[in-house]
């Protein structure tokens, strides 16, 4: 199996620049600075063809900023992105560049159906806008191939003439699922795409995107905060925290032979159909501010395995068994 | 042991152009002391509205229209406002999804914590109430609670936030928590930190506790009992391990299915069709009919009444066979 995506390094900074009143203060011997976050700190992994990739953590940890620059819509600070051994963003002698030919090819579904479409268009301009534009359809051809696509994605067809607000939540997510996948995407990137769901509604369209990756040969980015549904469709998972990967290896391995703590606390704070009375054992503290990371391990903090050598030094991502990589000073 | 709290055939209707809105339709349950009891359903089955009319928060055009609502030797639909004034946040506290709109974001922890002590003991000196507020602080977890009182509702996380809350629940040692939702806008392991926190309170202080929540897996391990809504009824009550393990409502049945750790992995999810009806146009049998794969004719002219199952547990279904 080849490669789709290669992410390379990839950066994202948040600047927040000082107002006039701070750089006056600057100019005249004052020490403001400029408050920096990283979102996403240099991360690097490979997405196969045709493969489910997971990325888990909680919120802050940087993957909805990771998804967004994987599909193109926010820009890198540094590193860069191919698909298909081709670079798609990133910078090549220090210059920005971005492919808009292949942002087709990587599509986003977002989390919530309300607000992620039109609310003032009527589904079939929805769904055939992009594909119009970029010249992949012919305007007469716009209501037989939206008829297509909401065939595919399992909605009657007369939802065609009618506005988002018509729907529920669930079929607004179909609509949603529709458009991204009007412009015929080999990668689709899904961000919280069930989280706003209720749960019989959530197995149907969890249905819908394991039904569309085996007929339209589709690879998923899967963002999740959600163990259980991400533990179910992916079959790697990126686990991350504070911007960074922590773990990353084949869903069987995560779950069952866990390394890193992380994700060990993930794990096991995930509330389960479980009868038997459970004492839960959370792990203590706050997830920390991003402006402010504590240093050596992000994670020493609530580490109940924390020793000296994690407050000083960053592990770094090693392999650990075959396709199996953590970042923990534990392994070494 | 009598119930703390016990709810009959209660009605709470919404009057709108459009017609009535049987938010919450004849639903009956009790909470027992010290008994923690979760109430399920997806958004629109009523779970909210049905915490709101225990506490008489209902706003016109909503109405208790009937049904009783006893709250130990009272019934909370005839005594005074003033008299419901003195239950609610005192005997009676409620915890809310969002901590960021259920504090005052102008105001600091304190002054909201110490307000709700006086409120119902008028004559506590200042010294007393802030020693109150802040040992209840330190009770749900929050380190240095002396500073932190000092602090304003933005410059906490959002788990710290819901511990405040929490914290304002407890303040006045009340019979009966009802937590809507409380952990619903929480990060997973602070979700964790939560319901541990909750369960160690709650049995400590032998507080009952109705924990509403549309997530199955969060009351699987934390209840006694299970109360499950779908548009505006119960349809299925009883012991948590009899609910969880052996349902049998078709939609339990279908709901604990389709959680994806009871599917195999990769494969397709145990799925319910269609969708919850309307609240508008309910049908005039059985609201879960059209979904339902036990369905028969009888189910569209007959609204199924309360049955008990064979093993003590009550359920609304026409084509279950309640001595199997």
């Amino acid at each position: 199996m080849s490669s789709i995506i290669k992410i390379n390094n990839v950066t994202k900074r948040f600047v927040k620049s000082l107002d006039k009143t701070a750089k006056f203060i600057n100019y005249l011997g004052g020490s403001y600075k400029e408050e920096i976050v990283h979102a996403v700190d240099n991360v690097s992994f490979d997405v196969m063809s045709g493969e489910v990739v997971g990325i888990v953590g909680e919120s802050g940890c940087g993957k909805s900023t990771l998804g967004r620059m994987i599909a193109g819509i926010m820009p890198l600070t540094q590193g860069s992105i191919d698909f298909k051994d081709k670079h798609y963003v990133g910078f090549v002698n220090d210059k920005y560049q971005q492919d808009h030919l292949i942002d087709l090819k990587i599509q986003m579904i977002f989390q919530d159906p309300f607000s992620s479409l039109n609310p003032r268009k009527k589904v079939i301009d929805i769904i055939s806008e992009a594909p119009i534009h970029h010249q992949l359809i012919d305007k007469q051809e716009k209501k037989s191939f939206v008829k297509d696509m909401l065939n595919k994605v399992g909605l009657n067809i007369d939802a065609m003439e009618r506005y988002p607000h018509q729907f529920s939540g669930g079929q607004r997510q179909r609509v949603g699922i529709a458009r991204a996948l009007a412009v015929s995407p080999e990668v689709v990137v899904c961000d919280e795409s069930v989280a706003a769901l209720d749960v019989s509604i959530q197995a149907q369209i969890i249905n819908l995107f394991l039904d569309l990756r085996k007929n339209m040969n589709l690879t998923y980015l899967f963002i999740s905060h959600d163990m259980g549904v991400i533990e179910h469709i992916a079959d790697r998972i990126v686990v991350m925290y504070l911007g960074q990967i922590v773990e990353i290896s084949t869903t069987e391995q995560v779950i069952n032979q866990t390394n890193h703590p992380y994700t060990k606390a993930l794990l096991s704070g995930v509330p389960t159909l479980d009868t038997k009375k459970k004492i839960y054992e959370p792990i203590k503290g706050e997830i920390p501010s991003p402006l402010n990371p504590p240093s050596g391990c992000y994670f020493h903090p609530r580490c109940k395995f924390a020793s000296d050598k994690c407050k000083v030094e960053k592990p770094v991502l090693k392999q650990i068994a075959s396709n199996h990589f953590s970042a923990c000073h534990l392994n070494d | 042991m009598k119930p703390i709290l016990e709810i009959k055939n209660l009605k709470t209707y919404f009057f709108k152009k459009e017609g009535a809105i049987k938010a919450v339709d004849d639903i009956s349950f009790h909470i027992n002391p010290g008994e923690i009891v979760g109430l399920v359903g997806e958004s629109g089955s009523g779970k909210t509205i049905t915490g709101f009319s225990i506490l008489g928060l209902i706003d016109s055009p909503g109405k208790i229209v009937s049904g009783n609502i006893r709250f130990k030797d009272m019934d909370l639909q005839k005594i005074s406002p003033q008299q419901m004034q003195d239950i609610r946040g005192n005997r009676i506290a409620m915890i809310f999804q969002d901590p960021m709109m259920t504090l005052n974001p102008v105001l600091r922890i304190q002054t909201q914590m110490i307000e709700t002590v006086k409120a119902h003991n008028k004559n506590i000196s200042d010294q007393d109430a802030y020693a109150i507020c802040r040992d209840t602080l330190g009770l749900v977890g929050i380190s240095s609670p002396d500073e932190r009182m000092k602090a304003y509702p933005h410059q906490f996380s959002g788990g710290m936030r819901q511990r405040v809350s929490i914290a304002i629940a407890l303040l006045n040692k009340p019979d009966l928590i009802i937590a809507d939702e409380p952990t619903t806008a929480l990060d997973v392991t602070i979700q964790g930190q939560v319901i541990f926190e909750m369960q160690k309170l709650c049995k400590e202080s032998g507080t009952s506790l109705l924990w509403v929540t549309h997530d199955l897996a969060v009351v699987a391990g934390i209840t006694d009992r299970i109360c499950v809504m779908y548009a505006g009824r119960i349809i299925e009550q009883g012991a948590t391990d009899k609910i969880i393990n052996d349902p049998v409502h078709p939609y339990t049945q279908g709901l604990i299915k389709s959680v994806p750790s009871k599917n195999k992995k990769g494969e397709k999810l145990h799925q319910i069709d269609g969708m919850v009806p309307s609240m508008f146009s309910l049908p005039k049998g059985c609201a879960f009919e059209e979904r339902c794969y036990l369905r028969s004719q009888q189910c569209k002219h007959e609204q199924p009444s309360e049955t008990k199952y064979a093993d003590g547990r009550l359920f609304r279904c026409l084509n279950v066979d309640a001595n199997s």
